[in-house]
């Protein structure tokens, strides 16, 4: 019987899926989205990895058989394709001007080995060298094209030492073109100039492949690279560099890159492959938020199979009565979710690769080398095809159980089995609600993100199996309304088997988008008041780039040797002129800041407004996460473990000193920021200006410190004042101002380090973008333009997300419902109906769904949104975000709960034909 | 015109009630109905609208239980059968014809007519041999790959007297099989059954018309779930053509 079971069950629901085309198309678009989704993201992935034949181009070309690069340590390769490797102490190492012939006379006989020497150079524009540093590669002229590791877009390879190419983003940042001359300094790896500039012609351009360098010239000339330079030798000739050669090389000092790898099995490696990033901690968070997606799917797809089994129920019935045990009726809806699961996943599969070789085509059309090749991962793909089909399996499940369980007679008659109330199962829903509940917020308050989300699961699962108890307690209200909403109320209550997937579908797609949009107002709402603005808007802040020198990765590129005042007021003079010509400008005022003495030069100055012994933040030196937390919103622990960002106006000295400035009212009064009329005028009168009154002694005063120690943690300078303060909280952003007297009482200069510009009118991002092109290198424009931005358009595609699936399950109910009501329709237009109640009884249908499910989805969402607030609030074990507190969208949650259901109800109404069926048979 | 002699008793149903419901909203649908089939008899039942019919016939099929009573079907006692057991006894032993045409309209004719056959773990193609058997005995063989759609109502309704006797199956539970039929084509979807009864299987009917109960062997009447009348064996309509009466 088994397999004769299934065949059948099988063909029907083969069948069927063809024939209920519409419904069809519903779930396997429900299904197949994600799982294009996924299969393309996961595509575009693996096809941003190169694959070992294209990372072999782009390090070998085609011709050549290998590179070796001396690293001074026994290398050991790890045993993948990704290059990663480790070195060991060498015993003994090889002295540079032997290297060449170590490699030499490894290699095959045969092969030659190509030396190119490796150089770091600066372009100088306008005197200025640039911040970026290039390596510039040297060949000789007649093995160029063989080095050359790009495409040659313009011009020539080099044939003399003053010759170079260069990379097109080069060319076009420089201004230069084919035939230009260019000068480069090189420099060593601290950054520093290492040799006289060069003055070279630019003779071609080389866009380079990932990770190779575009600028190439030949050996000699000013470009000479010392004798201790970093050399590579590119292998050419017929003989591959097979592993016993590789690894002979690598014990003695040489890391090598051989074609040979894509045709033999790279040796076992000793080497440790390293474990993967991502926590465990992470990995189940991120499975626990795929598995809440997936309910999400599910609880969606879910309505769409209760409607197929409902329209089934007499073919069921008749399955039934010639043989068919509830496992075939089963079987057959079970395999409707199948046969569509399956269509569905594996044409969205091929949908989902075919989207990412288009982005692939496209990108690599563009010239970027971002996707290097169309990378399948066939895997992944069949694990996404995978789980949409058990997605819809699983949506098909709850249906499936439903119909094996059909009343087979009631079912042939015609007539409609009324759902037995299981109280038990929404009390379940009940008490699962509560239990997610105390776990997620546990979780969050805890800081246990997995246990957070976990919860919310619960939650979900709660109300969706609470759903159905809920749909017959509104059954309850039917004696108190009209006719057409009595019958509607009645319906959904005692044919909950149709009305809790549809109830359920429209909370899960409710719920999720205000979650998202209450979590998300929240967040703008409190980033708002967290931040602190260092002007009112439309002002220009004009800073110089030593704050990213301090800020860089590399800390190579600095440029902190300006630091005399002639040639800081030199680039003051150079900014102001350029401000004019850049901007409209009202008044332009330098920022000035402290600077060490001559005599302290190079050493790092420290500012401190110190503060009373009763404003310490009064928190023991070992404090534990409890014990912080318990002061957060304390003033005096401000800042100590904030989960804000710091507040900075973007002025650093060349020393690294920022949020101390030196003025005499006049900057301050240009800010326009609240309260600065009275710090300017403060600022004049000689006091200092603080921003928090925990900084002022019980006195009034403030008691400045000054302090710089060299490199070597020796103490260079030291000094203290004490200065009547004045306390401006609205200048947050600046710190600490102190009047020129009282820098000068400490000993320190007050010197320019950038400007602030008023202009006549306010300024848009493209006029900003403008003069930042058009300033000094190292000038840094910004625009005051208030608080970021915030998640508006996320909020609102969320709710249109939701609504778009909110109507349609509610469709999907209603149609269904309107299709079992015929003769319940016909009875009413026997006792003398107008047309038009056809049409409001399914308006009514349509708002009870409508409204159960947005009301409940709207309650569930915003518990939801306490808990993720929660979460983003405790998330430092340290403190609390107390500015993070649930701000409740208002206008989101009413245009759900009123607008979705008003315009299911209007479309039910509008679609519904007015036409009264006639009764046929009675009996 | 002689009576070909009856065979064994097929069905047999003794002391059958049903109850719908319970206390004040108790209905005795049957109340000890008593009740022989043999093979080569159609036994017609006729009575009012709520009657007990459809409820005499869920109970002999096995698709509803008797409250008391036994029902025997070939030999299987059926309060003795679990769920699983009732439904291999309608896969193997008796087929349901209903007024609607009961055609699962994903599947062609022969696929229904195969689908009990199929269900029991006959092998598809022997499946469709004896759907094919069953449908040329009915008439309509060439129909064979049509999905009921493309079927008029007689021609849907034999398929559905091939399907309720194809394979081993020896009882036809038939439910107003005419009742969505004009008057020509009911007869002669009763002239098909009648052929079918009288190649050794047999059939309970239930009708509202006289003139479709004169095909049966002998009528009951069913009144408030109480068989209350019986009539003899009744010679058929086409004695009365085959003896000249006018």
């Amino acid at each position: 019987m088994a397999r004769g079971g299934w065949r059948a069950a099988g063909r029907i629901a083969r069948r069927d899926a063809a024939r209920a085309r519409g419904r069809s198309t519903l779930v396997a678009v429900m299904v197949g989205l994600p799982v294009l989704v996924g299969v393309a993201m996961a595509t575009l992935l693996q096809s941003s990895v190169p694959s070992p034949e294209r990372q072999v181009q782009f390090a070998l070309g085609d011709d050549a058989q290998a590179t070796i690069q001396y690293v001074d340590g026994k290398v050991e390769m790890d045993d993948q394709f990704s290059g990663g490797w480790g070195a060991s102490d060498l015993d003994e190492s090889i002295a540079p001007t032997d290297r060449a012939g170590v490699v030499r006379a490894a290699l095959p006989s045969g092969d030659v080995a190509v030396e190119v020497t490796q150089r770091l150079v600066r372009p100088v524009a306008d005197g200025i060298a640039s911040r970026s540093r290039l390596v510039a590669l040297a060949a000789p002229a007649e093995a160029l094209t063989d080095v050359l590791r790009g495409d040659l877009v313009a011009g020539r390879l080099p044939t003399a030492p003053d010759e170079v190419t260069l990379d097109p983003r080069w060319t076009a940042k420089l201004g230069v073109g084919v035939g230009d001359a260019v000068t480069l300094q090189p420099v060593d790896l601290d950054g520093e100039a290492d040799g006289a500039a060069a003055d070279v012609h630019v003779v071609g351009v080389v866009d380079p492949w990932p990770d190779q360098s575009g600028v190439l010239t030949v050996p000699g000339g000013l470009l000479a690279a010392p004798v201790d330079a970093e050399r590579t030798w590119v292998v050419l000739g017929p003989e591959p560099v097979r592993w016993d050669t590789a690894l002979a090389l690598n014990d003695v000092g040489f890391r090598v890159f051989t074609r040979w790898a894509l045709h033999e099995d790279r040796p076992a490696s000793e080497l440790d492959q390293g474990s993967s990033a991502v926590s465990s901690g992470t990995l189940t968070l991120v499975a626990v938020g795929v598995a809440i997606g997936l309910l999400e799917v599910v609880l969606l797809v879910g309505p769409a199979f209760a409607v197929g089994a409902r329209r089934q129920q007499r073919q069921l019935a008749l399955l039934a009565s010639v043989g068919a045990e509830r496992r075939t009726l089963r079987q057959v809806v079970l395999l409707g979710g199948l046969v569509v699961g399956v269509g569905a996943s594996a044409l969205a599969a091929l949908l989902g690769v075919g989207v990412a070789a288009a982005i692939q085509a496209v990108v690599r059309v563009r010239g970027s080398w971002a996707l290097p090749d169309l990378r399948v991962p066939w895997l992944v793909v069949g694990a996404f095809v995978v789980l949409g089909v058990l997605v819809a399996v699983a949506a098909a499940w709850l249906p499936a159980r439903r119909a094996a369980r059909l009343d087979v007679v009631a079912a042939l008659a015609g007539r409609r089995s009324e759902a037995r109330p299981r109280r038990g199962l929404a009390a379940l829903g009940v008490v699962l609600v509560g239990l997610g509940l105390v776990v997620a917020t546990f979780g969050a308050v805890r800081s246990r993100s997995v246990v957070t989300v976990g919860g919310v699961l619960v939650v979900q699962i709660g109300i969706v199996m609470a759903s159905g108890g809920i749909v017959s307690l509104v059954g309850r209200l039917a004696p108190h309304l009209g006719v057409a909403g009595r019958i509607a109320v009645r319906d959904a209550a005692r044919q909950r088997g149709r009305t809790a997937p549809a109830v359920a579908a429209v909370v899960a797609a409710v719920a999720g988008a205000v979650a998202a949009g209450a979590f998300f107002s929240s967040r703008d709402v409190a980033q708002e008041s967290a931040y602190v603005p260092a002007a009112r808007e439309g002002i220009v802040l004009v800073s110089e780039w030593y704050r990213d020198d301090f800020l860089a990765a590399d800390p190579a590129a600095t440029d902190a040797d300006v630091t005399t005042h002639d040639e800081l007021v030199a680039r003051a003079d150079e900014l102001e002129a350029w401000a004019r010509r850049s901007f409209d400008v009202g008044s332009s005022v330098r920022v000035r800041m402290p600077v060490l003495p001559d005599d302290a030069d190079g050493a790092w100055l420290s500012v401190l407004a110190e503060r009373a012994p009763e404003q310490e933040c009064p928190v023991p030196p070992d404090a534990t996460p409890a014990q912080a937390r318990a002061l957060a919103g304390d003033p005096r622990c401000a800042g100590l473990w904030s989960s804000t960002t710091y507040a900075d106006t973007g002025y650093i000295t060349p020393d690294g000193t920022n949020g101390v400035f030196v003025d005499d009212g006049t900057l301050v009064a240009v800010l326009g920021l609240p309260g600065a009329d009275e710090a300017a005028a403060a600022l004049a009168a000689g006091q200092v200006v603080v921003t928090s009154p925990v900084d002022l002694w019980p006195d009034g005063a403030v008691h400045l410190a000054a302090s710089a120690s060299d490199l070597d943690g020796k103490q260079t300078f030291d000094a203290a004042v004490v200065a009547p303060g004045f306390v401006a909280p609205g200048l947050a952003a600046w710190h600490l101002i102190m009047p020129p007297g009282v820098a000068q009482d400490l000993g320190l200069r007050a010197e320019p380090v950038g400007l602030v510009v008023a202009t006549a009118s306010t300024p848009d991002q493209k006029e900003i973008d403008a003069a930042q092109g058009a300033a000094p290198t190292y000038a840094w424009v910004t625009l005051e333009d208030g608080p970021p931005g915030g998640y508006g358009i996320v909020v609102l595609i969320l709710v249109l997300g939701a609504a778009v699936l909110g109507l349609a399950a509610t469709g999907i109910a209603v149609a269904l419902s309107s299709a079992e009501f015929t003769p319940d329709l016909a009875t009413l237009a026997a006792v003398g109906a107008a047309p038009a109640a056809r049409r409001r009884v399914a308006a009514a249908q349509a708002g009870v769904v409508a409204i159960v499910g947005t009301w409940l989805g709207a309650a569930a969402g915003l518990l939801l949104a306490q808990v993720l607030v929660t979460a983003a609030r405790y998330d430092d074990p340290w403190t609390i975000d107390v500015a993070l507190v649930l701000r409740v969208p208002w206008g989101i949650v009413l245009g759900v709960v009123v607008g979705l259901p008003l315009l299911a109800m209007t479309g039910a109404y509008v679609l519904t034909r007015a036409r009264l069926p006639m009764v046929r048979r009675l009996g | 015109m002689s009576r070909r002699p009856l065979g064994p008793v097929l069905l047999s149903v003794r002391g059958v009630t049903r109850v719908h419901g319970t206390g004040t909203t108790a209905v005795r649908a049957l109340d000890g109905v008593d009740l022989d089939v043999r093979l080569g008899e159609l036994v017609a039942v006729m009575g009012a609208s709520g009657s007990g019919k459809s409820t005499l016939l869920n109970i002999a099929g096995g698709l509803d239980t008797p409250t008391s009573g036994t029902v025997v079907l070939a030999g299987d006692e059926l309060s003795g059968l679990d769920v699983k057991a009732r439904a291999r006894l309608r896969r193997r032993s008796v087929g349901y014809v209903f007024q609607d045409f009961n055609l699962i309209p994903a599947l062609t004719a022969a696929e229904n007519v195969s689908l009990p056959r199929e269900l029991d773990g006959v092998r598809v193609r022997a499946a469709r041999r004896e759907a094919l058997a069953a449908l040329d005995e009915v008439g309509v063989a060439d129909l064979a790959d049509r999905f009921p759609d493309e079927l008029s109502g007689g021609q849907q309704q034999r398929v559905a007297i091939a399907r309720a006797l194809v394979g081993p199956r020896r009882l036809v539970l038939a439910d107003e099989p005419t009742g969505a039929l004009d008057s020509a084509t009911g007869e002669d979807v009763m002239r098909v059954l009648r052929a079918r009864i009288d190649a050794g299987a047999a059939g309970l009917l239930v009708t509202h018309e006289p003139r479709f109960a004169a095909w049966a062997d002998r009528t009951v009447f069913v009144r408030d779930g109480v068989v209350v009348d019986g009539t003899g064996y009744a010679a058929g309509p086409e004695s009365l053509l085959a003896s000249g009466v006018r």
